[in-house]
Order: structure tokens, then C-alpha cells, then sequence
């Protein structure tokens, strides 16, 4: 796959012979003040959490929440207790201060349970060649904890356990989420979802 | 089975999650219902347009940004020297998660400003006695009808100009205690009140930053008062 | 309602659709109607108990009263010139994991037509939460009134100018306002208390500690039995009926106001006080400077109080009651 691109750049490849130290050592060394671990820590998490950052608030604060994402990894890696993976501890910082943030932008376009029902057909632009932009368009008409549930699935490919580790929920309501979530999509999405099929044939 | 039943089903279908005879019942129906096969179809193509969305690179100067505002709270740290209490935890809860990094430009040119004022010394140069948060970076005036945010934003610049006056009246005396204490005592005491100018001009508008000013004017009350205050750190 | 319920374990909600919305509907054509909206709904993670609630409404007043039950109810009530304005008028709530909860008012941009310009004062949103008694409590207002009572573990509250109002809190308290007046009765817990131009009111106030500072807003206090109590004000006027605790302090320091203290109860106290202007202790005038101290003992020597009155331009008065 190409995603190795970015973090290939400029890195020296000596840091990377580190990568084999798993994470009771990075996250003794972080805690240490160890600054080759903890960029390690960084370059090891941070596509997924910048994904589920862009994902939940959007491009335009994507970058700042990571930021503060990582800034409180690094803040609280003293208290954390590893009673969680540290990958879990991470994606539910993550997704806590996206939330947050999406809690609190102020959208032009305000979403919220009400508004919904009004936007339930967005305007398809039906030439629009690109499903998956038009994927993203209707992400962004979510509820942002049916955005966060949906990421962390079907998006970044978490099992239900994963997912509700890191949303700190049941199983249960993980997949119930997940399921509303879907079939707000599909609404969203319909003509979207049911003219692909025409042109394009098979399905993926 | 019908066609509500498959609707509730067709995620654990989908998601392999049935059993062998579950998922047998909802192959059934599939074979015999057009209309749950388009939802299934619908489904099955959401998953996969999810699955293949284009991964969002993080920007490369991303670390950088990080490594630099972790070193910035650690060196906070050093000179804080406090433990977190149960209390400032919350506080840092309650704080927004958007840091106001691209005030950090704007926030040079009044940081000058608040340590004109602090050393409103008679020597300074008039024209460099801007106020703390100047009213040069308000947006030009817009002939549009007044709204209430414009009116909410005059509102926390009356705030700002009001803390700003009690400062500016503290100083004075605060300082003249200060002439009484040692050097380094002294010292201490131009750290802290640096440090609370700061917060202040990082702060966003609104409550964070009047706490901010809250807790200036109140080190400021401590200080020109007399009492004991905890030099280099303490609420 | 168990699909927003269950959304509520996740999620931010925005306000739920209105209960009802009631109005004159401003379009009666001379300008002064007012579209009135109600909703209620309940906050918080199903089946997690409510550690924090955070309200911030700039947008009218607050009312948190605490209650023995376990949810979150939250009343807001908009209004607005008319339904294009309200539709400005938000309320998100935030319901995370770890059970904090936190509610956000917001005035949404302007957007032509169909969210017009409005004058500050022709919209509003109230705010009425119940919550559980063992909430800890922040909350925020700009212009409106900030009330709070019956909760148990503590809050954390700020105005700009609206006042506050604490009845019958425990655990620890911090306010802030700027001219906005703080009244409290009834807290049990320590209190911290700071305003600008902002009037403080104390009535019946027990803990480990109250602090309160006033720059220009004068301070009355009765019933302050707290251990430490620090009362100081820049020009305003200190007036404290307290009663001092065995081993604790009480100091009282203004610059430039009058300060009045009155003590009561059984223990003893050792008093200094120094003005710029008068000073009368017990009843009696005593000359003083502005740079000398004047000590006198009263009652028990063990465990005595340790009272501090002091007002560098003003004139101090000390009394004991019986």
C-alpha cells in the first residue's frame, strides 16, 4: 500500500529499529522524557488518530484536535494505568476531545437530531462521479457519536469489542449504534447508494 | 421471515455475526424479496464505500507542533510545581479542546502591550501604551445591521477594558509592596505576573479569559494588600 | 424515546425536537411579538452516574437545583422576535462516557434570511437542570442569573455580570464574576468567592475555609463560622458578623473601605487591628497609625482565634458579641 509515504520523508531509519519495542517499554521510555520514543509513540498512532479526528470534527479542526490528542497522551501517559491496551487508551482520547470539539463547533450547516429530519435527502449532486466524496458529505450530516461509532468500524475496520472499549460501552450498544448509524446513512445516502449500481455494475 | 425482520438482521448478516441457521433465513428471503436485496445491496456497497474511503494523512510539520506545545507545558510545569488537584483537573476538563494556536501571532503584538502597561514607566514612549487587548485587532465595521454576536463581542470587550482598568489601577500598588521585598522575592513576583499576562492573552474571549483576569487582579489584590503569597506558583 | 435514550450513551444530542412551541408568532406585523419555545429533555450516559454537569449559557439564566434521583432533566425555554431567530438559538448536550455532562447554549452566525440579525436583548434561553445531589456542578452564565441549590459536591461557577445565587451546597465552591453580585446561604464546604465590582453576600457559611475578595464590591457576611476566613476588598466595605472556630483565623483587610467585625461564641480570640483612619475596639476608640498594630485578648486562652482587621485608609471597627 502507498501509506507509508509520509512517514518514510525525512525519518532516519536508526528510529525505526526501535519499533520493535513493544509497549510497556515505549511507554517506560515516553515517561522517562525519552524523545525518540515518543516520537516513535506518535508515528506508530498517528494516522489513526488523525483519521478519526478528520472523520468526526471535519478538515478544518482535524489538525488541532489531533495536536491535543497527543498532547494529553504525553500529559497523562503517568497516569495511565495500563489497564486498557494502550492503542484503546489512545483512540478513546481521541475520540473524547473530537467529540468534544464536535460538540462545540458551530457549524454553518447545524446538525443536530432536528435538523435531520429536514436534511434527510441532502442534494445529491447525481454526476458527481465519487461515491466516497459523497460518503463524506453525508459523515458530516451524522450525529457526531454516530460519526464516532461509524469511523471507528466500518471505516478504520474495529471490531465491536474494540469499539466499545473505546467508547466505553457495552458491545451492545456498539452494534446498535452501529446500526442506526448505517441506516441514517443509507437515508442519507439513498439515491446516492442505488444510482451507483447502475452505471458501475459490480458490486465491490 | 419478513421484510422488517431482515431490516433488524441485515447488519449481523452483513457482519457475519448470525448463525448458521439465522443467516440461512435471511439468504431465503433475500431470494425472494427485490426490494430487502436493494437494501442489502445498499448496505453491503456503504460498507465498502466506507472501508475504501482515502486514508487523511496527518500534515507532516504535524509532530512538530505537538513536540513544541509539550515541551511548552512542561516547562509550565517546572515553574507551576503544583500537583494536580482534583479541582484543576476538572478546570482542565472544562477548558476547550481547541487551543488558540493561531492567536499565538496576534497574541505577540499585544504581548508587548501588557508589559507596556505593567511598566507604565515614565521613560516608555507614549505611543508604544497600547491597551492590553487592543481594540487595533477589532474586525473593520461592517455597515450590515448590528446583530447580537457583534453585540456580545462589544460586551467582552467592555469586560476586557474593565479588567484592564483594574489591573492598571493594582499595579501601582502592588508594586510599591514589592519595593519592600528582597531581590529574588521581587523576582519571583515578575515571573508570576508574567505568567498570568499570558493566560490571559492566550485565553479565547469570553469566561476562560475572564477567569484569566480573575486570577491577575486577584494575585494583584494579594500582593498590594500585604499577604503572604506563594511566589512562583499557587493559586 | 429509548433510541434517543441509548444515542444519549454516545452522544451529543442537539436540543430534542420542542415539546411545543407556542407563540405569537411575530407575525402580527408592528414588531413586538415573541416566539416562546420549550423543550425538556434528559442528559447524561444511561446507567452512568453523573460525575460533572457543566452548563455554559451566555445566552439567559441557569437555575441547577439538586434532587434524589439519578437523570438529568433539563427545561430550556428560547425566546426570540420570531421564528427565524429562534432557529439562532441552540442547546447541545454532551453526554460523555465517563459521565460528565455538559450543557452549551449558542447563538448561531447570522444566515439571511432564514436566521436574520437580531438584537441581543430580543433572544434568550433559560435554562433549568435538575440534577442528582452528588453532581459536581459548573456552571456559567454571561449577563443572566446563575442560581444553584441543593447539591453535595460542590461548584464551579462564573458570570460576567449576571448574579449569582448559592443555597444549601456542600463540598467546595469557587465563583467568579465581575460586576455581577454573589450571594450565598447555606454552604458547607470551603468557599472561594471573587468579583470585581460585584456586591458578596455570605449567610450561614461553615467550612474549612471561606475566602472572598471584592475590588470595588462592598462584602456582608452573618453566620460565617468557616475556620480560615479571609475577607479583603480594594475600596469597598467589609461587614462580617462570624464566629470564630477554636485554632482558626479570621482576617479581614480592606485598603481603602470601612471594615465592621463582629464576633460571637465561646471562644477566645487574640485581635490586631491597624487603620489609616479610626479604630474602635470593644466599643472603644483607640488611636492608631496606619503603621501600628493594636493587640488585645479576649476570653479562653486555649485554642484561641487568631483576628486580623485591618483597613489601610478606611476606619476599622472590632466588637464582640454576646
Amino acid at each position: 500500500m502507498a501509506s507509508t509515504a509520509v512517514s518514510d520523508i525525512p525519518r532516519p531509519r536508526a528510529d525505526l529499529a526501535a519499533a520493535a519495542m513493544d509497549d510497556a517499554t515505549l511507554i517506560a521510555a515516553c515517561r522517562r522524557g525519552d524523545a525518540r520514543a515518543m516520537e516513535l509513540l506518535y508515528h506508530q498512532y498517528k494516522r489513526r488518530v488523525f483519521g478519526l479526528c478528520h472523520r468526526i470534527v471535519g478538515p478544518v479542526d482535524a489538525e488541532e484536535v489531533a495536536q491535543e490528542v497527543f498532547v494529553r497522551v504525553f500529559r497523562g501517559l503517568a497516569g495511565f494505568r495500563g489497564d486498557a491496551q494502550l492503542g484503546t487508551w489512545i483512540y478513546r482520547l481521541a475520540v473524547n476531545c473530537a467529540l468534544t470539539q464536535a460538540g462545540k463547533q458551530r457549524r454553518r450547516q447545524e446538525v443536530g437530531d432536528d435538523h435531520l429530519e429536514e436534511v434527510a435527502a441532502p442534494p445529491v449532486a447525481s454526476r458527481d462521479p465519487r461515491l466516497s466524496r459523497r460518503v463524506e458529505a453525508a459523515m458530516a450530516e451524522l450525529p457526531a457519536g454516530y460519526r464516532a461509532i461509524l469511523v471507528l468500524h466500518d471505516v478504520e475496520g474495529l471490531s465491536h469489542e474494540e469499539c466499545a472499549a473505546i467508547m466505553d460501552c457495552r458491545v451492545g450498544t456498539s452494534k446498535s449504534q452501529l446500526h442506526k448509524a448505517r441506516m441514517r446513512m443509507r437515508e442519507l445516502l439513498g439515491p446516492a447508494l442505488a444510482a451507483e449500481r447502475l452505471p458501475g455494475g459490480e458490486a465491490p | 421471515m419478513n421484510c422488517r425482520q431482515l431490516a433488524a438482521q441485515v447488519d449481523g448478516y452483513l457482519d457475519g455475526d448470525l448463525d448458521e441457521v439465522g443467516a440461512s433465513a435471511c439468504r431465503g428471503h433475500l431470494r425472494t424479496c427485490a426490494a430487502c436485496r436493494d437494501l442489502a445491496d445498499q448496505q453491503t456497497r456503504l460498507r465498502a464505500a466506507l472501508a475504501e474511503l482515502p486514508p487523511a494523512e496527518p500534515p507532516a510539520h504535524l509532530w512538530a507542533a505537538i513536540d513544541a506545545r509539550v515541551g511548552a507545558a512542561e516547562i509550565a510545569d517546572s515553574r507551576r510545581g503544583a500537583l494536580a488537584t482534583g479541582w484543576s483537573r476538572l478546570v482542565a476538563w472544562l477548558r476547550p479542546v481547541a487551543w488558540p494556536v493561531a492567536m499565538v501571532g496576534s497574541a505577540g503584538a499585544i504581548a508587548l502591550a501588557v508589559v507596556q502597561l505593567r511598566d507604565a514607566a515614565p521613560s516608555q514612549p507614549l505611543a508604544l501604551r497600547a491597551p492590553v487587548i487592543a481594540p487595533a485587532a477589532a474586525p473593520p465595521v461592517r455597515l450590515a445591521l448590528r446583530d447580537a454576536l457583534d453585540e456580545r463581542a462589544d460586551l467582552e470587550r467592555e469586560a476586557d477594558g474593565r479588567f484592564r482598568q483594574v489591573v492598571s489601577e493594582l499595579l501601582p500598588l502592588a508594586r510599591a509592596e514589592v519595593a519592600t521585598w528582597s531581590a529574588r522575592r521581587a523576582q519571583a513576583f515578575a515571573h508570576d505576573l508574567e505568567r498570568r499576562e499570558q493566560a490571559v492573552l492566550v485565553a479565547s474571549p469570553g469566561h476562560v479569559r475572564e477567569r484569566a483576569w480573575h486570577d491577575l487582579t486577584s494575585y494583584l489584590e494579594r500582593v498590594a494588600l500585604g499577604e503572604q503569597v506563594a511566589l512562583g506558583g499557587g493559586r | 424515546m429509548t433510541a434517543r435514550r441509548a444515542l444519549a450513551a454516545v452522544v451529543s444530542i442537539a436540543l430534542a425536537a420542542p415539546a411545543g412551541a407556542w407563540a405569537d408568532d411575530g407575525t402580527d406585523g408592528d414588531g413586538d411579538g415573541v416566539v416562546v419555545e420549550r423543550a425538556e429533555f434528559q442528559a447524561g450516559v444511561v446507567g452512568r452516574p453523573v460525575g460533572v454537569i457543566a452548563i455554559d449559557n451566555s445566552l439567559g439564566d441557569v437555575r441547577i437545583e439538586g434532587y434524589d434521583g439519578t437523570t438529568v432533566t433539563v427545561i430550556a425555554v428560547k425566546h426570540a422576535p420570531d421564528a427565524a431567530s429562534l432557529r439562532r438559538l441552540r442547546v447541545e448536550s454532551l453526554a460523555n462516557p465517563d459521565g460528565s455532562v455538559r450543557l452549551t447554549t449558542l447563538l448561531t452566525d447570522r444566515g439571511g434570511a432564514e436566521r436574520p440579525a437580531v438584537a441581543l436583548a430580543a433572544v434568550r434561553v433559560d435554562l433549568t437542570v435538575k440534577v442528582p445531589r452528588a453532581a459536581t456542578i459548573s456552571g456559567r452564565v454571561t449577563t443572566g442569573r446563575l442560581e444553584v441549590a441543593n447539591v453535595d459536591a460542590g461548584a464551579d461557577l462564573d458570570s460576567s455580570t449576571g448574579p449569582i445565587v448559592v443555597r444549601n451546597v456542600a463540598g467546595v465552591v469557587f465563583a467568579r464574576s465581575l460586576a455581577g453580585s454573589q450571594r450565598f446561604e447555606e454552604v458547607f464546604g470551603s468557599l472561594d468567592s471573587h468579583a470585581v465590582d460585584g456586591d458578596l453576600a455570605f449567610d450561614s457559611v461553615r467550612g474549612a475555609a471561606l475566602t472572598a475578595r471584592a475590588y470595588a464590591g462592598d462584602i456582608a457576611g452573618r453566620g460565617v463560622a468557616s475556620k480560615q476566613v479571609r475577607l479583603t476588598s480594594i475600596s469597598g466595605s467589609i461587614d462580617l458578623e462570624a464566629e470564630p472556630q477554636a485554632g482558626g483565623s479570621v482576617t479581614v483587610t480592606s485598603l481603602r473601605g470601612a471594615v465592621d467585625v463582629r464576633l460571637r461564641g465561646t471562644v477566645g480570640v487574640a485581635v490586631r487591628a491597624r487603620a489609616g483612619g479610626r479604630v474602635t475596639l470593644a466599643g472603644a476608640a483607640t488611636p492608631t497609625t496606619a503603621d501600628r498594630w493594636i493587640e488585645a485578648r479576649y476570653g479562653a486562652r486555649r485554642d484561641r482565634a487568631a483576628v486580623q482587621v485591618e483597613s489601610r485608609f478606611g476606619d476599622v471597627s472590632f466588637a464582640l458579641m454576646q
